[in-house]
């Protein structure tokens, strides 16, 4: 005990001093980082509270330019650095700012920050080195940027991806494309920024659909759905709904309804009896996409598909397809499985027939017996709570003479299939 | 003999929890800064993410809980920035907060047939508003968990994410939180977020007990590292929780009788995708993705504090067949025990220990002189802990949203996230 008496007076000392100084640089420092940051902060807003005003102003362009100028003028390189990751994009005012931030001060050294970075510290300024560069519509920009997203950090990749998206320069979509393929980042990622690309890209495009990777094909195929102008595409679109991968047929369909929903008709009746749900959830979708209500008679049976987003899929197709659907709706509020019955019954509530049904004829003393009949199977279908919301949502005014007619109905409530 | 042994025991754990520890978190804070300023300009918000068509589409699920604050999260939820997302909001309150939300957002009663994938209490009504991204569901449900089953069961799309009517999200904040699932979306099956300090919305002086709540959550913010290993949310302080809804149907979705239902899903998960043996990833994101609205009493929060203990208490006798056993790899053999020794024995030593510390004068193991050094190098290694917590939850620089000009006299930014996404 003495020992350890003795060593306790001998460490305790230096420890408090120690711990004492520690916490006190620890409050300077918490005191000094804080200030810097709030200044920063207040630097970067009020750098853009400027810019935000000279774009606004009525001053000329040259005009402009001297007042950018001075507003540079007032801020170091790593400053800018901050501001140029902050500049709004699709902004006169920013591009400006960008030229005139690289250009007055010293070009090469904005350059060798976006060209690597020599620390995990310094990735931000690679990053935002980048963007200021590519507002200013640096000449050589893409090739920083092809280096950026060859980088191994994926921030770095991440970044780059996101400005190649923006710049109006074909190597930039053959950058992306090449990462798309390669599959060094996220696909979905890289085909977001060649989805908004802003030169049309089919042509780049055009070769993914034939690429031996079937996820490559996948995004091949999507992509292409924005450029439906592409000569031959929908043929190349409908071979494709034929493809081997699954994902390629869904992504057929769905991007051949895009680009011609009538064309896309034919495959996606053959596809309605695809063997994977969610290839056929799509054939029912492209369907709906035709807004033609003589193909409900294709789609309605999947009301009653083994799978329940296919399910899902029948319904929103039949809505699409408006009220004249109806008719085709009614044999399946006697369907043997449940989930057919309430699903008709569902689209017949969805699509107005109900409401409208039921409105007119309680507003008749001499009901319709063929459309009471209707009533009767629809409210048997939906169960309690579809004629209840019917109740909550016709005018205050016909509501009485609404539930008259339901229990009028005389039919036990059907219950909705759990 | 025993005894003062004991004493000693008492003071060496007492000086390298805190004298040692204190400026060993410290360090560990230093770290995670630097990491986070190297990610400081990371994730710009970026309107074509926002905008895109292959932005993975997001149910939300707000249990309402008869929270009044509700009607404003809705419309805070239904302003988030993000591409295609619903909000199915279910009302597990009283009847006039429905109606209230029916004359708010233009309600119409309508029938949804829906797969009941989730045992849940029966939903009395379903509807809809102009908005068509808005489903209200009306479901007595008795707990959070309840309610949450029942959203998901009317959720349309790949990923839930679970929030709450007590905090406010930031406008960007659903797309930062999915970076990691856009990114990988067949392996992230989870991601936890935490809320920043109680804001005073109404300007309001924060009293005593509002101060020693914040310091206390800045506090759990560096002492989780079981937690952290889990990727669990902070305790006290939960952002919005994401999952992808096929594993919550997996798992047979969230537990009805425990209060902390996600911690309880998070270890049902690991343990689910562990015996699957398939690769998965359970992300926490630290940096706050919003801010709590209010502040509880002291009276609530102490109330909340033990039910919580009671719940997490129950979750792990529940995962013991986890605790330990080689089949969950590093879940089991470390991250479950260092979560419960964390949780359930260090709180009670530590009380123990402090109580002790008196009576190591009166025993002779330290003198007068002595103790008061002692007690002094553990405060002042508590306060380098918690001046450190500060530093780590101090918010970054702002890198000011890009695509769009601030408002005239905004110096306020967002918050960046630290890179804190380990995953199993």
């Amino acid at each position: 005990m003495d020992i350890l008496s003795s060593l306790l007076t001998m460490i305790l000392v230096p420890l408090v001093v120690i711990l004492a100084t520690l916490w006190a640089a620890l409050c300077i420092y918490i005191v000094l980082a804080a200030r810097h940051a709030r200044e920063s902060a207040a630097g970067v807003a009020q750098a853009l509270q400027e810019l935000q005003r000279i774009e606004a102003s009525d001053l000329t362009p040259e005009a402009q330019v001297r007042e950018i100028d001075t507003l540079v003028g007032r801020f170091d390189r790593v400053m800018l650095l901050r501001i140029g990751a902050a500049l709004p994009e699709r902004s006169p005012a920013s591009e400006i700012f960008a030229r005139v931030a690289t250009t007055r001060n010293d070009l090469d050294w904005f350059v060798q920050q976006a060209s690597a970075s020599r620390n995990p510290r310094a990735n931000w300024r690679r990053i935002a080195a980048l963007r200021l560069l590519a507002h200013h519509g640096y000449s050589n920009i893409v090739p920083l940027l092809g280096d950026a997203v060859a980088d191994h950090d994926s921030e770095i990749v991440g970044a780059a991806v996101a400005v190649l998206g923006r710049i109006p320069d074909m190597k930039a979509a053959e950058i992306l494309v090449a990462a798309l393929k390669n599959g060094r980042y996220a696909p979905s990622r890289v085909a977001t920024y060649l989805d908004s690309f802003p030169l049309p890209i089919p042509t780049l495009l055009r070769p993914l659909l034939h690429h031996p990777d079937a996820t490559v094909r996948y995004w091949g195929v999507m992509l292409l759905a924005r450029h439906s102008h592409a000569s031959g595409l929908e043929e190349e679109l409908a071979a494709l709904t034929r493809d081997q991968a699954p994902l390629v047929r869904r992504a057929a369909i769905a991007s051949l309804a895009r680009v011609n929903a009538a064309a896309a008709v034919p495959p996606a009746r053959e596809l309605l009896g695809d063997q994977v749900w969610y290839v056929r959830a799509h054939a029912a979708r492209a369907l709906g996409e035709a807004e033609d209500p003589g193909l409900a008679e294709a789609v309605a049976p999947l009301l009653a598909d083994r799978e329940w987003w296919v399910r899902t899929a029948a319904k929103e197709a039949l809505q699409r397809m408006g009220s004249e659907v109806w008719s085709v709706l009614v044999p399946y509020l006697d369907h043997t499985d449940a989930f057919a019955r309430n699903g008709a019954a569902e689209v017949l509530q969805n699509i107005g027939i109900l409401d409208s049904l039921i409105v007119l004829e309680a507003a008749t003393s001499r009901p319709s017996p063929a459309k009471i009949e209707m009533l009767r199977k629809i409210a048997a279908a939906g169960g309690t709570r579809m004629t209840e919301a019917l109740l909550d949502r016709v005018d205050k005014d016909a509501r009485p003479r609404v539930r008259d007619l339901l229990a009028s109905l005389g039919l036990e409530p059907a219950g909705a299939a759990l | 003999m025993v005894l003062r042994l004991l004493l000693v025991v008492a003071v060496a754990y007492l000086l390298t929890a805190y004298a040692i520890g204190g400026p060993l978190q410290l360090g560990r804070v230093l770290t995670a800064i630097l990491r986070r300023h190297r990610a400081r300009y990371r994730g710009h918000q970026d309107d074509v993410l926002a905008n895109s068509r292959f932005t993975i589409p997001v149910s939300i699920v707000l249990p309402t809980g008869g929270d009044p604050r509700s009607l404003d999260a809705i419309e805070h939820l239904l302003g988030l920035s993000y591409a295609e997302f619903e909000v199915v909001v279910v009302n597990d309150g009283p009847t006039t907060l429905l109606h209230e939300m029916r004359n708010r957002f233009g309600l119409s009663a309508c029938e949804v047939f829906y797969r009941r994938s989730l045992p849940t209490e029966p939903v009395r009504a379903i509807y809809r508003s102009s908005d068509h991204r808005l489903l209200v569901v009306d479901c007595p449900a008795a707990t959070r968990g309840d309610a949450l089953n029942c959203g998901v069961n009317l959720a349309r799309y790949r990923y839930i994410c679970c929030t709450t009517p007590r905090a406010r999200y930031s406008r960007e904040a659903l797309i930062e939180a999915m970076r990691p699932a856009l990114e990988d979306p067949a392996l992230v099956v989870g991601i936890t977020t935490s809320l920043g300090s109680i804001r005073d919305h109404d300007n309001a002086r924060a009293d005593t007990f509002a101060i020693l709540q914040r310091l206390s959550s800045l506090r759990r913010l560096i002492t989780r590292t079981g937690a952290r290993r889990l990727n669990l949310s902070v305790e006290g302080l939960p952002g919005f929780t994401l999952w992808r809804r096929d594993v919550v149907l997996e798992v047979g979705g969230f537990a009805t009788d425990v209060e902390s239902e996600h911690v309880d899903l998070t270890f049902r998960v690991h343990r689910h995708m562990l015996r699957k043996g398939e690769e998965y990833r359970i992300v926490h994101l630290s940096e706050p993705v919003g801010d709590a609205a209010t502040e509880r009493s002291v009276a609530e929060h102490v109330e909340y504090r033990l039910a919580r203990q009671r719940s997490i208490a129950r979750i792990l006798w529940r995962s013991r067949g986890m605790i330990g056993n080689p089949r969950y790899g590093r879940v089991g053999l470390v991250d479950l025990p260092l979560y419960l020794f964390g949780m359930f024995v260090v709180p009670w030593l530590e009380l123990a220990c402090l109580v002790a510390l008196p009576f190591t004068s009166i025993a002779g193991v330290l003198t007068g002189r002595q103790l008061l050094l002692v007690v002094l190098a553990i405060a002042l290694g508590n306060a380098v802990l918690l001046t450190a917590a500060m530093l780590q939850a101090a918010p970054a620089p702002p890198a000011t949203p890009p695509t769009s000009w601030p408002s005239a006299g905004s110096t306020s930014g967002r918050r960046r996230r630290s890179p804190t996404t380990a995953g199993t």
